[in-house]
């Protein structure tokens, strides 16, 4: 069988391709060869005449060589490349905008995609589902209890495998070389984790259901990718080793792949552990024993032709026949039949969705303001390209006359166009690279960095041509299509300096103008708006002072400290770290301000009648007798908490709460004096002080209640010395951890900052978006003057004859720069008309992102319009004055 | 006189022509006229364009030589890929000429 004829002609025609002109001279000679036989047999001329048009049948014959359809194309390129080489300082400008606008939209979108749209690197993400306990029938746990999720596990049918999840965010890692803690913490996972999930080991083997069967008995760990990088340079002698972790030793037996992150986009777990060594790790009671402890993930793999809503329905049959719950020291309990209970099942193609909870308005908002942009920089190409156009229009009709179609000459415009944009895509790809590393920079979680990797990958390569397929269409196709319609003879007849035609291409660069200047007011009044609303944000009084203060955090419970041990270890610490040199004052607090945790509890409140029947929820802070004063909180009744006011037992004798409590629960008269009536125990409101905010600015603080240190030791788990100091963080910080470490050397401490950094932690996500949209504001800025200079010295140049005329006439030179400058204004503000409705519509979308600003705020509007007055002004200001340059003289003669 | 051909039709004497042995571009034109007895002119403006045609297509090589006169000339070879093409050729001329005569016999 011969291959297809087709493919052969491309091929043999392809191998002609470098012999072309050689080629033409060969059929050239052959041709007279025949020429002087029929010469030599018939006579001279009636040769010549047979032989016919040499030159036609020269052409025919080369053209049957040709490729086709591609060499006209490669023609068009070389015509584009040519037509940039000529003006390199428009190149220059085209190809650095377009990378700007494609590179900020790919550096998104890929932030994006992470965040939002890709799914686990797993095996079928899609047939993975959350199951979400609804215990009550109203409030949706995001948790279950061990129990309950080994019941389900056997008496289910719908699912091919279950598997659970805990995070341990504090772990201590001693890998030979040292205590270090572990900046991504360990996670808890049962047999089916890795098997369900159908992920393959980079290195050994990983954790199975041979590894989930006695409590305490499987003494293993998995490391991530990642950690086994960090901690032993990617050497296979890993395996085998033994990790302390959190003090039990453990055996290394695998490493997860590179690509692998866990089942939260965000958070990637330096270490896996088996979920029976939980005691081990964590010095305490097992959870797992309890069922009215709530603390793991549960997911689980669809069979193949089960759909959600089956599974959901099957798990809510099974709960209504009576689950059965095995405990471990106690009888198997039964959950009622026809109990309220039920589980929500969904999707968990992503996994654990906290991360894009958190970010999708923001994401989304930056997503559009990038879009912005690069129709905007789409918009400022569009118009340069109407000009040159309209200077070329001598070049475009000569071709024309020659006879070339005019569709061909709008595809090869097309094709500069191309060009451009191809050009600008691939540095757009450089952007991005560099944008994507500063995003993350600037966007945190505030209590962990975010574990994220963005890689360029096929998806972003994708969007990237098909933005820049776009982007061609959009700023290629108008100036392509108006600069061929030329009027052949006029065109020719004209120099470059006359008018006519060219009034059609003016009008059109003039709109385009004016939509960019309308684009650039929705950015900048966005920005604007975003800006002002993060220096409101940073500016609210807190009510503490937050300057020249450090938190360590600590957490001593993995080593076993509990009950008065723990009060005395802080003791210790305090008196350890206050006397440091350059530390002022050390003060202790459970939860500080903004640490993003906190603790409650419900009791009758004297004096107080709850709409609900139900004891009030109050939160509680335990703090040492100098917190207020060292925060700078001022007592507003009674007075601040003393020794004495200890209690034993657990709970302590008397309290100071904040004013939120006061008002609340005191009413008409001062809550001190009364009492919070927990159940035998009597608690005395001595004082109240001022209000601090909690956890968020934008919310109330709760009704807090204060007591000492002392007397409520067993229910700490976390704790945080507040330390004021001059010294700087990186002065200061070995000294500080020597003096805990002098104390008790296994202490881990889990994170150490300035308490003006932890604030500034909580408000990353209004800074990004500040920042960022203030770096857009600024593009759309530069690139509304650029364009802006770009059509009025086109204009100036089209009427050159005119101001030459107007000042031959009397004109002074400043009249003519009025002139063109009152131009500019129009056009500046036809487009900040057009812009304002749009902005004011769009800022209704991003309204939940501002902190106390309204999204019709009149001063952003006046500052909005006032920066692109101003802009227009500067553009406008140099064709100005290069108009009253006009010789008059020069501009009457040039005909 | 001279009779117009199809170009199809052109290949294919081209090809069978090239079976007999390698020839120059006139050798072939020469051929043809003479062994249809001047009824097949072949004109240079269809020969060479053919030519070029079916040396796309890998139906013949072409290979400069020299003539028994010492001149050098373009010989053009057929290749087996042509010998296959010139025999379905062939074939369905024939049919085609077939159907012809019997339209052309029916009374």
């Amino acid at each position: 069988m011969r291959p297809p004829t087709g493919l052969v002609s491309l091929w043999n025609r392809l191998r002609a391709v470098a012999r072309r002109d050689a080629l033409a001279d060969e059929i050239a000679e052959e041709m007279r060869f025949h020429r002087e036989m029929l010469e030599r047999d018939l006579g001279a001329p009636s040769g010549a005449r047979r032989f016919g048009n040499q030159t036609f049948l020269k052409e025919e014959s080369r053209e049957m060589w040709s490729l086709g359809s591609i060499e006209v194309w490669m023609q068009d390129v070389r015509y584009a490349v040519r037509f940039l080489r000529r003006s390199p300082v428009f190149a220059l400008v085209a190809v650095l905008s377009l990378a700007l606008g494609i590179g900020a939209n790919t550096a998104v979108f890929t932030l994006i995609d992470a965040v939002l749209l890709k799914s686990l690197p797993v095996h079928d993400p899609q047939s993975l589902v959350l199951l979400q306990p609804v215990p009550t029938g109203t409030d949706t746990f995001t948790v279950f209890a061990y129990p309950y999720f080994k019941a389900i596990e056997s008496q289910n049918t719908v699912f091919s495998g279950m598997f659970a999840s805990a995070e341990l965010s504090t772990v201590t890692v001693d890998a030979g070389h040292g205590t270090e803690t572990l900046p991504s913490g360990a996670l808890l996972v049962t047999g089916g984790y890795f098997p369900v999930l159908g992920v393959q080991p980079a290195l050994g083997r990983l954790l199975s259901a041979s590894d989930d069967v006695t409590p305490g008995g499987h003494p293993v760990v998995v490391l991530s990718y990642g950690y086994w990088q960090r901690a032993f340079g990617g050497d296979s002698s890993a395996l085998g080793r033994t990790l302390d972790v959190n003090g039990a030793p453990l055996t290394v037996v695998g490493v997860t792949p590179s690509d692998f992150f866990g089942t939260q986009v965000g958070s990637s777990p330096d270490v896996y552990v088996p979920i029976m060594m939980d005691v081990a790790l964590q010095h305490g009671e097992s959870q797992r024993a309890e069922t009215g402890d709530w603390w793991i993930d549960v997911m689980a793999r669809l069979k193949p032709g089960v759909t959600r809503e089956q599974a959901a329905a099957q798990l809510a049959v099974l709960l209504r026949r009576g689950l059965r719950v095995d405990r471990p020291s106690a009888p198997a309990q039964v959950i009622e039949a026809g109990s309220k209970a039920f589980i929500v099942v969904t999707d968990a193609s992503r996994g654990l969705e906290a991360l894009s909870r958190r970010f999708s308005k923001p994401l989304i908002v930056l997503g559009a303001m990038a879009a912005l942009v690069l129709l905007i920089a789409c918009t400022n190409l569009a118009s340069l390209l109407v000009s040159r156009a309209a200077a070329r229009r001598r070049e475009i009709a000569v071709r024309l006359s020659l006879g070339a179609g005019r569709a061909r000459l709008v595809r090869q415009l097309l094709t500069e166009s191309a060009l451009l944009s191809i050009l600008g895509a691939a540095a757009g790809l450089l952007v991005a690279e560099v944008g994507d590393r500063a995003l993350l920079g600037v966007i945190q979680t505030g209590r962990r960095a975010l574990d994220l990797s963005l890689h360029p990958d096929g998806r972003v390569l994708a969007f990237t041509i098909a933005v820049s397929i776009v982007t061609t269409l959009l700023f290629g196709v108008v100036p392509a299509v108006t600069a061929a319609r030329v009027d052949v003879a006029p065109a020719l007849k004209e120099d470059s300096g006359g008018s006519g035609r060219s009034r059609g291409s003016l009008r059109l660069g003039k709109t385009l103008v004016v939509t960019q200047v309308a684009l650039s007011v929705l950015l900048l009044f966005g920005a604007t708006l975003f800006v002002r609303s993060l220096r409101r944000l940073e500016s609210v009084n807190l009510g503490f002072r937050h300057d020249k203060m450090l938190i360590v955090r600590l957490n001593p419970r993995p080593i076993g400290y509990s009950g008065p041990r723990l009060a005395a270890l802080y003791d210790q610490l305090l008196a350890r770290t206050a006397s440091i040199p350059g530390v002022q004052s050390a003060a202790f607090v459970s939860h500080p301000p903004f640490g993003g945790g906190s603790s409650s509890f419900n009791a009758p409140i004297e004096g107080y009648r709850s709409p609900t029947d139900e004891p009030p929820e109050v939160t509680r802070v335990i703090v040492s007798a100098n917190y207020f004063q060292q925060l700078g909180i001022p007592l507003r009744q009674g007075r601040l908490l003393t020794g004495t006011d200890e209690g034993d037992g657990g709970w302590p004798r008397a309290v100071v709460v904040n004013e939120t409590f006061a008002k609340k629960f005191g009413g008409e008269t001062s809550v001190v004096g009364r009492h919070i009536n927990l159940p035998g125990k009597p608690i005395e409101i001595v004082g109240v002080v001022g209000d601090a905010t909690f956890n968020s600015v934008r919310r109330e603080p709760p009704p807090v209640a204060y007591w000492l240190i002392g007397a409520d030791s067993m229910r700490l788990a976390f704790g945080s010395l507040v330390l004021r100091t001059d010294r700087p963080l990186a002065d200061i910080g070995t000294d500080i951890r020597s003096a805990i470490a002098s104390v008790d050397r296994r202490l881990p401490i889990v994170a150490m900052r300035t308490f003006d950094a932890q604030i500034d932690a909580t408000i990353a996500n209004e800074r990004a978006v500040a920042l960022l949209s203030g770096f857009f504001g600024v593009l759309a800025l530069v690139l509304a003057m650029v364009g802006l200079y770009g059509i009025m010295s086109y204009t100036v140049t089209r009427r050159t004859r005119e101001f030459g005329v107007r000042m031959a006439l009397g004109a002074s030179g400043g009249h003519v720069v009025e002139l063109v400058l009152r131009e500019t204004l129009v056009l500046v503000a036809a487009g900040v008309l057009l812009g304002i409705p749009a902005a004011l519509l769009a800022g209704r979308v991003g309204a939940s992102l501002l902190y106390d600003l309204s999204p019709t705020d009149p001063l952003t509007l006046v500052v909005t319009t006032g920066l692109l007055v101003a802009v227009a002004a500067v553009a406008g200001l140099i064709p100005a004055r290069r108009a009253a340059a006009i010789d008059p003289l020069l501009a009457l003669r040039a005909e | 006189m001279t009779e117009p051909l199809l170009p199809g039709t052109l290949e294919m004497l081209i090809l069978k022509t090239l079976t007999l042995g390698a020839m120059h571009g006139y050798g072939i034109a020469a051929h043809i006229q003479q062994v249809s007895r001047d009824v097949l002119q072949v004109e240079e403006g269809s020969l060479y364009p053919a030519l070029q045609r079916i040396r796309i297509k890998g139906w013949v090589k072409a290979e400069w030589g020299q003539t028994p006169n010492n001149r050098r000339a373009r010989y053009y070879t057929i290749t087996a890929a042509g010998r296959e093409q010139l025999g379905e050729e062939m074939e369905s001329f024939g049919r085609v000429i077939d159907g012809i005569h019997r339209v052309l016999r029916t009374n």
